[in-house]
């Protein structure tokens, strides 16, 4: 076990390697340097400005200086938010970030799973039938369609809710949040139905049903877990597509985040921010790639390690 | 193409007599195609969208960046030419929807022909190369499918501005990876068929057997993902043009109209549903027929 793990995590050293790469590439090749500002700086203090920061040394230099500094948690310094280090933005949006989307990843999971269940156990009933409506539903209205609509009729026409600067209470974080589960639940309650009736059909469900044990019991003891598995594998796509869907959603609702930060970071060519989020939310993203194929292995009796 | 031409008309004539109802595979999976409702049905909706983009420009009597003082915010009216009604600078919406449309689609179709060109080239040479090339190369697609690929998109639109051509050169370049995994996947299979070692044997070069011999049989699941691939980067550029990424002012795109929707919905809901609407109803009769056109041409998928 413990020499898969390690196996795994050197595996993931290539993939942050190639993220770091192309984006040390990219801030090369972009077009202006970081102090052509609206005044000229002459060419002493640009001298001394480049020493600082050893752009007068060779690229390769360069990129073990990058390398270094991003070792150390380094994301270096804001091109267009004068005084910020991209490492302060990124604690002050990060928190957030990971706020709304953890309680949207944990109710949708919960609703996700119950109503893929009931779905899976009565077919064809009203529950059944809602879950293949948000399925198809869901793949088809981006994001950026449902939540509009979701402001308009709670918060403009209904009034239930206010709209406006985004703080962190639970009035502003309800809709962010039900329009992320919503999506989330309309792919895993799918596979979630899917899974389980798969599992229902198989032969040691049936021998359990052939001893004579209450449906609970059959459910809750036997089928869960193997339907279950389909589940774990989709939680890295999902973690993936929730990076897009976070994007849209902290623009939408204006709420200080990493999407947010990361979008106005493109909009200003703030080069160094928007690279520095890249490699972040990358390194993220492949950590937990690689925690659900462990997870993965440790429940999934059949794979060897 | 085995027959020589005179061995084919006799063998043509001789089956005219014959009282049997042939099927290509073509017409095989047109039967498939036609009984499968849902995907007649949007594949429809999809035509009948398609025509309105592409005439409703021309037959309309208003432009898309012309602005009428005298109709502002209207409201959608039979009366007056502005069916959809207006934006908040009088510009006609049914013609901005429908110019965004072709946008849409435009970006659609190209982008999606980059992703066929990089990723039929790098999965056929993968697979036909094998060994170490081979695991070197798919080795890269894993890693590109363990990043989100939105984040790559950002990149791409921060670095290289927000242009027309390098937007959808930018959406081929990240929507290929699924495309070279299935060539790759086919190339295998061919690889070993007899006319490819028939090929080696009399001397053709490896690209020339890649490019004329096995990729040309690669068409059909080509053809049937790169359909499926449409309205994902559909999609992908609404997105972007939605975080004021992508297409750019007096331009449009839905996803441009659904961002301006968004910031006066209060007062004019109509300018975000009516695009809201004609995008939602294309990306899902889009999804519709591509799954349908896969069900009937790929047979080991049924």
């Amino acid at each position: 076990m413990f020499s898969y793990v390690f196996r795994r995590l050197l595996g993931a050293i290539p993939t942050i390697f190639v993220v770091v790469t192309v984006c040390f590439v990219m801030l090369q090749l972009a077009p202006g340097g970081p102090f052509d500002g609206e005044r000229k700086v002459s060419a002493e203090v640009l001298a001394n400005l480049q020493a600082k920061y050893h752009m007068n040394e060779p690229l390769y230099k360069q990129y073990g200086y990058y390398l270094n500094n991003l070792m150390h948690g380094d994301l270096g310094a804001s091109f267009r938010y004068a005084d910020w280090s991209v490492n302060a933005l990124v604690a002050n949006a990060l928190p957030i970030s990971l706020t709304v989307g953890g309680i949207a990843m944990i109710l949708s999971l919960a609703i996700g799973v119950l109503l893929g269940v009931i779905a899976a156990l009565k077919q064809n009933s009203l529950i059944d039938y809602l879950v293949m409506f948000l399925g198809n539903f869901g793949s088809a209205v981006p994001s950026f369609v449902i939540g509009p609509l979701l402001i308009l009729v709670f918060c403009l026409w209904l009034q239930l809710l206010p709209f406006g600067e985004f703080s962190m209470t639970f009035q502003y974080m309800v809709l962010p949040i039900a329009l992320l589960t919503l999506i989330n639940v309309a792919t895993l309650g799918r596979v979630m139905r899917g899974s389980l009736i798969e599992v229902m059909n198989s032969n040691f469900i049936r021998t359990a049903r052939a001893k004579g044990l209450p449906m609970h019991l059959i459910v809750l003891r036997h089928a869960l877990k193997p339907a279950l598995l389909p589940v774990v594998t989709l939680l890295g796509p999902l973690a993936i597509s929730s990076v897009a869907q976070a994007v849209v959603t902290e623009t939408m609702f204006a709420i200080p985040g990493l999407g947010r930060l990361l979008v106005n970071g493109a909009i200003n060519r703030d080069y160094t921010l928007v690279l520095g989020l890249v490699v972040l939310i990358a390194v993220i993203t492949v950590l937990f790639n690689l925690m659900v194929d462990i997870a993965y292995a440790l429940l999934d009796p059949r794979i060897r390690y | 193409m085995m027959f020589s031409k005179s061995k084919r008309q006799a063998l043509t004539q001789a089956l005219e007599h014959v009282q049997i109802e042939r099927r290509s595979p073509w017409a095989d999976a047109r039967r498939r195609f036609m009984k499968n409702r849902a995907a007649v049905v949007s594949l429809v909706l999809l035509g009948v969208i398609a025509f309105l983009i592409v005439v409703g420009p021309w037959v309309l009597p208003h432009n898309y960046e012309d602005t009428d003082w005298s109709a502002l915010n209207l409201a959608p009216t039979w009366q007056g030419g502005h069916w959809f009604g207006t934006d908040d600078l009088g510009r006609d919406l049914m013609v901005r929807t429908l110019v965004g449309g072709r946008i849409s689609f435009m970006v659609g179709i190209l982008g999606t022909l980059v992703a066929v060109v990089i990723g039929v080239s790098w999965g056929a040479i993968a697979g036909f190369c094998g060994g170490k090339v081979d695991g070197l190369m798919m080795r890269f697609v894993d890693v590109m499918y363990a990043l989100p690929f939105m984040l790559f998109a950002i990149l791409l639109m921060t670095f290289f501005g927000r242009n027309l051509v390098l937007m959808f050169v930018a959406l081929g370049a990240i929507s290929w990876l699924d495309m070279a995994r299935i060539v790759r996947g086919q190339t295998l299979s061919i690889k070993s068929k007899e006319f490819i070692e028939a090929a080696r044997a009399i001397g053709v070069s490896r690209r020339a057997i890649i490019f004329r011999h096995i990729v040309p049989n690669l068409l059909g699941v080509v053809v049937v993902y790169a359909t499926v691939t449409i309205p994902n980067v559909i999609l992908t550029e609404s997105v972007l043009s939605f975080l004021g990424l992508g297409v750019q002012e007096p331009m449009t795109s839905w996803g441009v109209l659904v961002q301006e929707g968004q910031q006066k919905m209060d007062a004019a809901p109509w300018t975000l549903l009516i695009p809201a609407l004609f995008l939602s109803l294309t990306l899902y009769c889009a999804n519709y027929v591509g799954d349908g056109l896969r069900d009937a041409l790929d047979p080991k998928d049924r």
